[in-house]
């Protein structure tokens, strides 16, 4: 259960941090913002967290 | 252009007859390919459905439309839809294969020993897939109008119809995931040779007549209840259990759902191919044509057949998955008692006619197909607190269970009706938490004695 929640956790926490610390009005690139661009950069990392944490489970 | 379209539609039904091959015999085989898909078939299966044709149509249309109000809640949903898969969806192929189950209500009827929650669970889930048919016909109208204009659309449609017919008479579930890695991958090199010549060909500054994309506002209240009821809904829908059901374990599941991030690099081409419409000024009839009109404006008419082609794959593969969801939900669940041979003769009868009326709906343009769609998700998540209920609660009951629906379908048509904002927050996130309630105060006040939990059972 705790696994589960941790697992779940850490990138619910990445898409808040993209969706609240990064400023609406921080630049752009492409026509795309800032935080636009930060929700992005999530997809990578969750992937990543989600990789390192299938390790431990059984075929 | 038509000829490189049709091309590939031809392809795609090759590519379902040779699925036929080691093809098993039975529901279990027809349904959930008996449930041997390996990693890479049950990604191009699971995670490409998530890349409908709303996705390659609907969000650089919206981008258009709206400018990045909607971005946090669409991506954020479906960014986190893979970790709520990876968490539950290894937990729903033990449940499955514990029961011998095909669908959802087959797992509940078995955990809860009740037919009752059975038919309620069959029939809601019918009643919010149907829909889900139409959109997929309203975007392939849209890309074949384009195609044809001087075909009559109900004949390009039940075109478009008797090749998803085709795809799961054929093979069932198996010649939806191999026609799945097709799709998949004209959509991704669709997607990123527009995008990649969009960006050879980014004007340096805007056309003079182009105003900035008006910015639809999207409250924060609302974005994230969404994307929280949505990524939750997401391990809930009917054809995504059945795809878990086919995979061969855990571990492909985990994988794929490690994976599927990565397949979201299509979303910021397909924003940049927005953005570049716009910039340039290209004209464009409907928002939703704003990917087909980028790829005609950068590409030779024969490439612009492909990226046809791969869109209307695109629907063409989410509705046969769509049809071999609805048909065991009506053939086992609602209409039990028919034997293997019975099951699959029914279940081609009903597939037939959810696509001639997904093909009606689409050319009668429904009107509240857009209401509809919206409450696909609040309603299809409801059976979540039921589901984690049975992994952990061996005292939790059908009754239990469904007082809990009941209270979360009063909950938001009470919302509706009294047209009750709350902030913003997505009515589905209350039906969710009335259903959690009821359901934890019902097991509290009536616990089922006999009960046992699906961990327990699987030891």
């Amino acid at each position: 259960m705790a696994r589960a929640l941790i697992t779940l956790a850490v990138p619910a926490l990445l898409v808040l941090l993209a969706a609240l610390a990064v400023p609406a009005d921080g630049g752009a690139l492409l026509g795309i913002g800032a935080r636009t661009w930060a929700l992005f950069a999530c997809a990578p990392l969750t992937s990543a967290w989600l990789w390192w944490r299938q390790r431990g489970i059984a075929a | 252009m038509t000829a490189a379209f049709l091309a590939v539609l031809a392809l795609s039904l090759a590519i379902a007859v040779w699925a036929r091959r080691g093809a098993g015999q039975g529901p279990r085989a027809y349904f959930v390919a008996g449930g041997q898909l390996g990693a890479i078939l049950f990604f191009f299966l699971s995670v490409g459905e998530t890349y409908s044709i709303a996705t390659m149509l609907g969000f650089p249309g919206g981008v258009y439309a709206g400018g990045e109000g909607f971005v946090l809640w669409f991506f954020g949903y479906i960014l986190l839809a893979a970790p709520v898969l990876f968490v539950l969806g290894p937990w729903i192929w033990r449940a499955g294969q514990l029961h011998g189950a095909v669908t959802i209500p087959d797992f509940f009827a078995a955990h809860f020993g009740s037919r009752a929650l059975e038919r309620v669970i069959a029939l809601g889930a019918i009643a919010l897939l149907l829909p889900i048919g139409t959109m997929q016909f309203a975007g392939i109208r849209l890309v074949l109008g384009a195609l044809a204009p001087g075909v009559p659309m109900p004949l390009l449609l039940a075109g478009a119809g008797l090749v998803t017919l085709g795809y799961v008479l054929l093979a069932g579930l198996r010649a939806a995931a191999f026609v799945a890695v097709l799709k998949d991958a004209l959509m991704l090199g669709a997607i990123v040779l527009v995008s990649a010549l969009a960006l050879a060909h980014w004007p340096s500054a805007p056309a003079p007549q182009v105003v900035a994309a008006p910015q639809v506002p999207v409250g924060l209240p609302f974005a994230l209840s969404t994307i929280f009821v949505q990524a939750l809904g997401f391990a809930m829908i009917p054809q995504n259990w059945a795809f878990l059901f086919a995979a061969r374990g855990p571990q492909a599941i985990a994988r794929a759902q490690a994976a599927a991030p990565l397949y979201m690099v299509m979303f910021p081409l397909l924003m940049a191919v927005a953005v570049f419409a716009r910039r340039l000024g290209l004209p464009v009839a409907k928002p939703d044509f704003v990917f087909l009109a980028t790829a005609q404006h950068v590409l030779p008419g024969w490439a612009v057949g492909v990226v046809m082609a791969a869109v209307v794959l695109a629907g063409l593969v989410i509705l046969s998955s769509v049809c071999l969801a609805i048909a065991p939900l009506l053939t086992r669940n609602v209409l039990p008692g028919l034997d293997g041979a019975a099951q699959q003769r029914w279940a081609k009868a009903v597939m037939a006619l959810f696509i001639a009326l997904s093909a009606a709906g689409a050319l009668a343009q429904v009107p509240l197909l857009a209401t509809l769609n919206t409450v696909f998700y609040f309603g299809i998540v409801q059976t979540l607190p039921g589901f984690l209920a049975a992994l952990w609660a061996p005292r939790a009951s059908a009754a239990g269970l469904l007082a809990g629906l009941a209270a979360a379908a009063l909950a938001i048509l009470a919302m509706k009706l009294a047209g009750l904002g709350l902030g913003g927050i997505n009515p589905g996130l209350i039906g969710l938490i009335a259903n959690g309630a009821v359901l934890a105060l019902w097991t509290r006040a009536r616990p089922r004695r006999d009960g046992r939990s699906v961990i327990e059972l699987l030891g």
